[in-house]
């Protein structure tokens, strides 16, 4: 068993069972990273490890609304890390909510399906591993740490022009490894 | 052709990095089209990665059970309420399923022909988004933008030098921009759209109704 599909299994032990020692497990794992997340993003670690803690009860109480075929439990938590961390700085709800709630009624998945789901999200990991660490890296500082550009270039010790042109043909690598859908 | 959003402002929407009202935009446009919000998934799946890698920061020793103690206090999560209809719409029509949860104000006078009603509270009223609707044909005031247009077509179509716009498209217009969509002869056009930054209207009609609009 992967660790993918054991992490997979205990967010589906909370739904089921209110589990806490599968809960004890992913906050274990989790609550780690998600302050040093945060505290990448800019954050103090005082304000980091409550949010830490305050995405880890949404996962509690969101449990029932992850699907195994939609994502791994990382992107989920990632989903809900992002919105707590936008609420927290704009008291706002931010829109993108579609793995947080009740599923729309649509007609239910047939296996082939579900494979087919969980095989993309296995593809596009596959297409950002083929990304150098350089690339990974400005896109994470840029995006995902909301870093701007002359930031960027400090912290990498490069001059303002070799950061953009290195985020630009980051994303143009990721897209191609993505695939164009044209 | 169809108007899709750049990778660019995908993934700042799926990082959590854009400005409220431009990812409410966005938001309704990944209802209405399944590549957009293909490339939305697959950036999420890249901050799945990014947290899996960020570097582990130590919590304080009483942190789990502290969290566990919570889990016992709270109440259920609140359901968001549903936004107040003040603002009739077309028979049959529904807003795209983000913009269900706020409150539509009042259609007003905007241009002849043309109408356009707030969306929301929260922020500040210059980037908070609107839905316009004009009647078919109808010209909306030329004007350029002192920050970037994010424009979704909800019903009909728009056209402007640059091209036609249908249901779904989302219409990115950055401030070098300077032009004056107008809605498709055979039916009236609704979109949603927001500015980030200032609208400068040059028309005299614009630079009328600019004050009604709060800009
Ligand atoms: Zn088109
Ligand atoms: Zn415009």
């Amino acid at each position: 068993v992967t660790e993918k599909a054991e992490q997979s299994a205990r967010l589906v032990a909370i739904a089921q069972q209110a589990d806490k020692a599968a809960f004890a497990e992913l906050f274990g794992y989790f609550a780690p990273r998600l302050k040093g997340f945060f505290m990448r993003g800019g954050m103090a670690a005082g304000q980091a490890e409550e949010l830490a803690q305050e995405t880890m009860l949404m996962v509690w109480r969101k449990a029932a609304l992850y699907d195994p075929a939609k994502a791994s439990v990382s992107t989920w938590i990632f989903t809900i890390a992002r919105n707590l961390r936008v609420d927290s700085v704009r008291r706002e709800r931010y829109p993108a909510q579609h793995l947080l709630e009740d599923p729309a009624p649509e007609l239910p998945a047939s296996p082939s399906d579900e494979v087919l789901r969980t095989e993309s999200e296995h593809r596009v990991r596959n297409a950002i591993d083929l990304l150098s660490a350089d690339q990974l890296n400005v896109i994470r500082l840029h995006y995902f740490d909301d870093k701007p550009h002359s930031e960027i270039a400090k912290v990498l010790g490069l001059p303002l022009g070799t950061v953009k042109s290195r985020l630009r043909l980051a994303m143009q690598r990721l897209r191609a490894l993505l695939g164009e859908e044209q | 052709m169809s108007h899709r959003p750049s990778d660019d402002l995908l993934m700042a929407y799926a990082a959590g990095t854009l400005a409220p009202g431009p990812a409410l935009v966005v938001a309704a446009h990944l209802t209405m089209c399944p590549e957009s919000a293909e490339r939305v998934r697959a950036f999420e799946i890249f901050g799945g990665i990014a947290l899996e890698d960020a570097s582990e920061s130590a919590l304080s020793p009483d942190a789990l059970e502290k969290t566990l103690a919570r889990i016992d206090s709270v109440p259920p999560a609140k359901v968001a309420e549903r936004g107040k209809w003040l603002a009739e719409l077309s028979e049959g029509m529904r807003l795209p399923q983000p913009l269900e949860h706020y409150d539509i104000g009042k259609w007003k006078f905007l241009a002849p022909g043309v109408r356009w009603s707030s969306i929301g509270r929260g922020g500040s009223a210059r980037n908070r988004p609107m839905l316009l609707r004009s009647k078919p044909g109808m010209v909306l005031p030329e004007h350029s933008h002192a920050g970037t247009e994010y424009t979704l077509i909800l019903k009909g179509s728009l056209h402007d030098a640059d091209g036609d716009y249908h249901v779904g498209d989302l219409i990115v217009a950055d401030a070098s921009l300077e032009h004056e969509p107008a809605a498709g002869p055979d039916e009236e056009c609704i979109c949603l759209a927001v500015v980030d930054g200032r609208l400068r209207m040059r028309s005299l009609v614009g630079r009328l109704v600019q004050p009604l609009m709060g800009f």
